[in-house]
């Protein structure tokens, strides 16, 4: 046990502000993103295998917190999505005024369908490649591609009438 | 792929890559390449005023969330919830198990000691009976006994009669072979029945004391189970 506990103390624990972050550009709010880091750091203190045989703890967090954030991203999405991924048209609620801000491309991105806004965070914020963002939300790398696309074309929309 | 730095990207690269990007089919690289010519460039042609914008803000976002301050309680939160809560529980979980199991072993000895005290009444039960069944049929033996040998008081109570006949309601013939030693004989039918149910009497208080006993361990083993699923939660 002590052995295990100076393990995730020594490669574990200084990751979690960069967990943070990442849990931040996903889910967009403090408290969500506490959360995801708590119970990312959680399932990895808790799993059965052996946490000192894991080559790059920075890598393997990482993985652990997008499957979780994405998780408490569609349990929030549940709750409050009206828009389906197909809607493609749909009107971003932004306001021109603000086109300059970054309130402006975090309101336009929080506007997009949920499975359009799961690929893109990734792949803006976190810099993924299709295949990695694939890994993370369960899509397939074909899917993943066409909901990164809607979701580009459909940005460039609201900054296209800006 | 150094033909994607921004020094080298022309007119129609840009829009082959753009057309890329709108597509879903550029790589983490050609993302950067754009990224870096949009973000570089204060000329760029008026087509792509609209994509640079939007990269532009992507740019900001992203540095904008490298820049967000983490909560200061987070690191404490993390640690009670891996290895600090984990080990203060699982140490209060054992202190807590052995001091059940040391109230219970407590109270089972106490209950163990009243019974044997109060018990021990019982084992002379047979002896009454025994007594009492020498002193109706067995008085006077035909010949002596080792048993009889040893005890002689018992024989020399007991007038010698030729017929064997031993008279009703004799008067308990009461001894003790020495003072400390606690068995007694009765030849006496109304001592042995009252004898007996001083006996039963004690039976019952034994058994009163008993099921007292079960009950505070039955109270034990709850509180404990209690206090285990208090601590789980």
């Amino acid at each position: 046990v002590n052995d295990k506990e100076n393990i995730f103390r020594e490669r574990f624990m200084p990751l979690y502000p960069l967990l943070y972050r990442v849990a931040f550009s996903i889910l967009g709010n403090e408290a969500d993103a506490c959360d995801a880091v708590q119970e990312t750091m959680v399932k990895i203190w808790s799993m059965d295998a052996d946490i000192g045989s894991i080559g790059n703890p920075q890598a393997y967090a990482s993985r652990v917190l997008r499957t979780t954030a994405i998780d408490i991203l569609r349990s929030i999405s549940r709750k409050s999505d009206i828009v389906t991924d197909d809607a493609v048209t749909a009107d971003l609620y932004v306001n021109p005024d603000d086109v300059g801000s970054v309130e402006y491309i975090r309101r336009a991105v929080d506007s997009l369908p949920s499975g359009q806004r799961e690929v893109l965070k990734l792949s803006a914020y976190e810099g993924l490649p299709n295949n990695e963002i694939a890994a993370a939300t369960g899509f397939t790398t074909d899917n993943v591609r066409q909901l990164l696309s809607r979701a580009r074309k459909k940005l460039r929309t609201v900054f296209n009438i800006a | 792929m150094s033909n994607l730095s921004k020094n080298t990207l022309s007119t129609e690269e840009v829009g082959r890559l753009l057309n890329a990007y709108y597509d879903g089919n550029t790589t983490a690289e050609q993302e950067n390449a754009l990224m870096q010519y949009f973000c570089g460039t204060e000329q760029v042609p008026e087509q792509y005023m609209a994509d640079a914008a939007l990269f532009r803000a992507l740019k900001a976002e992203r540095e904008s969330i490298g820049k967000v301050a983490v909560p200061a309680h987070l690191e404490q939160t993390i640690a009670k919830a891996t290895y600090a809560g984990k080990h203060n529980a699982s140490r209060y979980m054992y202190y807590m198990r052995w001091l059940s199991a040391v109230a219970a072993v407590a109270v089972l000895a106490v209950v163990a000691v009243n019974l044997q005290h109060d018990t021990q009444p019982v084992d002379t039960v047979p002896t009454y009976a025994a007594s009492e069944l020498r002193s109706n049929t067995v008085v006077s033996p035909v010949g002596p006994t080792l048993a009889d040998v040893e005890q002689d008081t018992i024989t020399s109570a007991v007038p010698e009669a030729e017929d064997n006949i031993v008279p009703e309601r004799q008067v308990a013939k009461v001894q003790s072979k020495t003072p400390d030693d606690p068995y007694v004989e009765v030849t006496d039918s109304t001592s042995v029945t009252r004898i007996m149910d001083d006996v039963l009497g004690q039976l019952s208080h034994s058994l009163s004391i008993a099921n007292n006993g079960v009950r505070k361990v039955d109270i034990a083993l709850n509180m404990s189970e209690i206090i285990n699923k208090a601590l789980k939660k």
